[in-house]
Formats: C-alpha cells, structure tokens, sequence
C-alpha cells in the first residue's frame, strides 16, 4: 500500500476584494462554514471532515480550507456549503477547534453561535455598523445553505461581495442588528446571495 | 431510571437508591464521565473568587449551599462593584434533569451555562479567555487538571465540564417528602391535606419528583416596570413567548426566598395568596393550567404551604461534599 500524501483540493474564501472599491471600510468580517461538499464534474461528492471553520479576514490562513479525500486535480462541478452552523452545533454544549466560544462568536445569554460578524464604516457618510448574526431557533435560523457551480472546474475560489450585502443591509435602514430574531435572519439571506464562485 | 445508561460515578450508592424511580435525567453522561477529581475540580472552581475580573465574588456568592444554592434574602443579586442583575439567582437543584437553563431558558446546555456568569457585567465581569489563563497559570489548578482530564493545560471544554461534573452531583433526593414517599416517616394531617390540594392545583406546571417542568409559562405576575423583563420572548422572539419564565423546581422551596423570577414575593404565603386571590384570570397570556380557580380557604392556604416545606433536604442543604473545599 502506498502510503505518500495525496495533494488535496483547496477551497478559497476571498474576503477583500470588493469592499476595497466599493467605499467601505470593514474592521471585522468573520464567519462559520460548515457542511462543505464538493461535487466533481463526474458526479462524485466529497464532504469535508471538519465540523465548521471560521474564516476571518484578518487571519488570511483561515480563508483556505483543505479538503483531506479530494484529490487537488479534480475537476470541480459545484460546491454546496452551509454559510453559519446548523442547529445540532449550537444545541451541542462545548466544543472546541474554530467551534470554541472563546472565538468570540458564541453568545452565552442565548446559546449558540453568531454565525457571522461584519463591523466598519461606510467612508463617505462616516456612519458604522455592526452586524452581529445568528440564531438557530425555527422561525429565525440564520443559517443558509449555499450552492455554486463553478465556472473553470479547477479553481475554487469563492467571493464575498460585503459592499452589496451592505447595501442591501442600508436599503432595510438597519446599522445595527445583535441578537437573533426577523432581521438577522433577514439578513442572512441577503448575505447568502453576496457569495460567487471563479 | 435505567442505570446502565448513566455513569457509575455518579452520585453516591443511596443517592442512587433514592433516585432509583425518578425519570431518566437529561445531562449525557458519556460526554463527561462524572470523576472524583473531575467534580472536586469543579467544587474548587465554584468556590473561587479569582473567577470575578476584581477577584472578590464565586459563583457561591449568589448560590449558597444552606439556602438551597440560591441568593438568600436577595431580590436580584449583585456582581463585582455591588452591580445589581434583574432576575433572581435561581436554586441549583437536580439540575442534571433541566433541559435548558435560566429564567427565560436562554441557555440550552448545563456545559455552557457557566459562561454568562463569568462574562455577564453585572455578576464576574470577566471572560473565559482570563479565566482560562489564570487556571493554566495556577499549579495546582495545572494539577487539578491533570488528574481529572489528563491534561495539565484546561480548554473552555475541560473547564466548562469541570462544572458540569460539580453542578450536575448537587442531587437533592431526601426531603421529607422523599421519606415519605419511600414509606420511611409518616406525614402530619396538615401535610396529607396540602399534598392532596399540590396534586389538585400545582403538580401539572411543578410536577413531581423533580417539581418542576421543561416549560415556560406566565403565571400572571403583572411586569415590574423597573426591570420590563419580557422574559422567554428576548430568546425566542415569539410574541407567545412573552412574559413566559421556566417553571422552577419547588424542592428546598422553604429556604430559597425571595420567590418568583424577580423576587417580589418574600413569604410563601405571598405566593400562594398570588395563586389562589390576586390572579386575574382572564389575562390572556395567562398559563392554561392557571386558567381554572384556586379556590382555597385561609387554612387551605396553611396546610399547602406545610406540604412545600417538606420539600426542604437538609441532607442537601449540609451536604458537606457540595460545601466550601479544604
């Protein structure tokens, strides 16, 4: 039996590029992906064997994500992700790894985790925000299901387009949303629209 | 109870005799094998005031173990700084069978109930992350963990289980009326008498053994406009929920005044007047199982409340395993 290291598929979560152009200044942008699944252009699927990761613009080696059985020359036809973590993660107690609550993304008065932070400024009004969500609870879930189908069947490389989930944000007059309940669940929806694949 | 599903370390041998019939409890032992060091460990961080961010209140602050580990004679409790909360400390009692935590049930696993405490700005001010240094920087903490985890270096998980395994031993299971019930002592007239009308008025919402239920429900308390506590509904959002709080356990009910989640009430026979005269019945986020009369004459009243305080454990209360560490 061979025993050598196979190169493996990586998946990568740009987290920069647009708010750059777009006249926003974000200070924090963090969130949880889980339930990764690829699915090859001959029809197999690849599950990721890690629970969830927290992918956080300032922590450029958290944006890559290795996908230990996928071989890295596959070729790609979609990939299907949870944006956040499902109900049974944030019913589960303690749990470590990105999983911690010492992350910071973990509310202890309500438990469970905050799936996605976006913090910062718009530059020309000057005027912050903060966008705190999360919350598993039926009707208020916050996390989405994302499926993208690639376009070169060899790169992974996934966008977030903050600027347009912030103006979708502007449009409900909302600069500020930290609990769970209609307008995180809201927008999560939008930001799960903000997502693409290269 | 199937004893074969729960861990062996778990309470002691008459302990266990006297839980014998009691439903299963809630708590998934197999994630947290009960341990003698694992629940010294958590007795010793429950007595520690080097939790609080200024070092000068436990958790045993506002959960005394004689008053059945809640803050006696308080209303609200008060955190580092004389900072005062908005709920009253509740009792820690077989907590192993809750299946959420708090007033409003905002909590949904006993191994991350310990976080607010330490974080809430009103009680310990601190964070897990300090708390955490300070533990690993602490020898006999190092060795403490060591011996109940097999590692010397304590994560947020070996830390919050460490209380789990603490928390979830403080079983009270030998009340009066626990003897009673096992045929071990007789019950006074007045006794059999509030046990007959707890069966007929109150057993459905505080249903025994444990005296409580995994629910919430207004019990027609109008809001205190100082606090606005909407109570369930902050968590869920659901215009159902509002005014709705959990339905606490009764047991060691004599000891653990104030009552209610705001701790209006300083004497039992405020509350069960509040039952049985000053409810408006026909407020309409009133609990179904209130909606019906009470009717209960002034001797009524006397002999209920004889009953509830058969409900007090002293071998709970002075438990000396659940007391102060050495």
């Amino acid at each position: 039996m061979s025993s050598f290291i196979h190169a493996q598929k990586e998946i990568q979560f740009d987290c920069t590029s647009h708010q750059l152009t777009e006249g926003y200044e974000i200070s924090i942008l963090r969130f949880y992906v889980s339930n990764i699944q690829v699915k090859s252009t001959d029809g197999r699927w690849y599950s990721d064997q890690v629970d969830a990761h927290l992918i956080d613009k300032e922590v450029p080696s958290s944006w890559t994500i290795s996908l230990v059985d996928c071989p890295k020359n596959l070729d790609i036809d979609s990939v299907v992700f949870v944006l956040g973590t499902d109900s049974l993660t944030n019913v589960s107690g303690i749990l470590d790894g990105d999983l911690d609550p010492i992350k910071g993304m973990y509310w202890s008065w309500n438990s469970g985790y905050i799936n996605v932070k976006v913090e910062g400024k718009e530059q020309a009004t000057n005027t912050a925000f903060e966008y705190h969500l999360g919350g598993y609870l039926p009707p208020f879930s916050t996390a989405r299901e994302i499926r993208l189908k690639t376009s070169t069947a060899n790169s992974l490389r996934i966008s977030v387009d903050v600027s347009r989930f912030l103006k979708n944000a502007k449009v409900e007059e909302r600069l500020e949303v930290m609990i769970p309940g209609p307008e995180a669940s809201k927008l999560s929806s939008h930001l799960s629209t903000c997502f693409s694949i290269d | 109870m199937s004893f074969s599903a729960l861990d062996e370390n778990w309470l002691s041998p008459s302990q266990r005799a006297q839980i014998d019939s009691w439903p299963d409890p809630v708590y998934n032992f197999a994630e947290n094998p009960i341990s003698e060091d694992g629940f010294q460990l958590g007795r010793k961080l429950f007595y520690d005031p080097m939790l609080s961010r200024d070092q000068t209140i436990s958790c045993a602050n506002c959960h005394l173990q004689y008053t059945g580990f809640t803050h006696v004679d308080h209303a609200v409790s008060h955190g580092i700084e004389g900072r005062k909360g908005t709920r009253n400390s509740p009792a820690l009692i077989n907590l192993a069978w809750n299946s959420s935590f708090h007033w409003d049930g905002g909590v949904n696993h006993l191994d991350v109930q310990a976080i607010n405490p330490i974080e809430h700005f009103a009680e310990m001010d601190n964070t897990l992350e300090n708390v955490l240094n300070y533990v690993n920087g602490n020898p006999e903490y190092r060795s403490a963990f060591f011996h109940a985890f097999g590692d010397s270096m304590a994560t947020s998980k070996t830390l919050l289980k460490a209380f789990s395994q603490f928390t979830t031993s403080l079983v009270s299971s030998d009340s009066k009326y626990d003897q009673y019930i096992r045929g071990e002592v007789g019950f006074t007239e007045q006794e059999k008498n509030g046990l007959r009308l707890f069966d007929n008025f109150c057993n459905r919402c505080h249903t025994a053994p444990l005296f409580n239920s995994n629910r919430y429900a207004s019990n027609g308390l109008p809001i205190d406009t100082m606090y606005n506590d909407v109570g369930r509904y902050a968590i869920t959002k659901q215009g159902s929920d509002s005014l709705q709080f959990r339905i606490p356990t009764l047991r060691n009910i004599e000891h653990t005044y104030p009552y209610m989640h705001d701790g209006r009430f300083r004497k039992l026979r405020e509350v069960v007047k509040h039952y049985a005269e000053e409810l408006d019945r026909s407020n309409p986020y009133l609990s179904e199982e209130l909606k019906s009369e009470m009717k209960l004459s002034e001797n009524e009243q006397k002999d209920l409340i004889a009953f509830l305080c058969t409900l007090t454990d002293r071998t709970f209360l002075y438990n000396r395993r659940y007391s102060f560490p050495n």
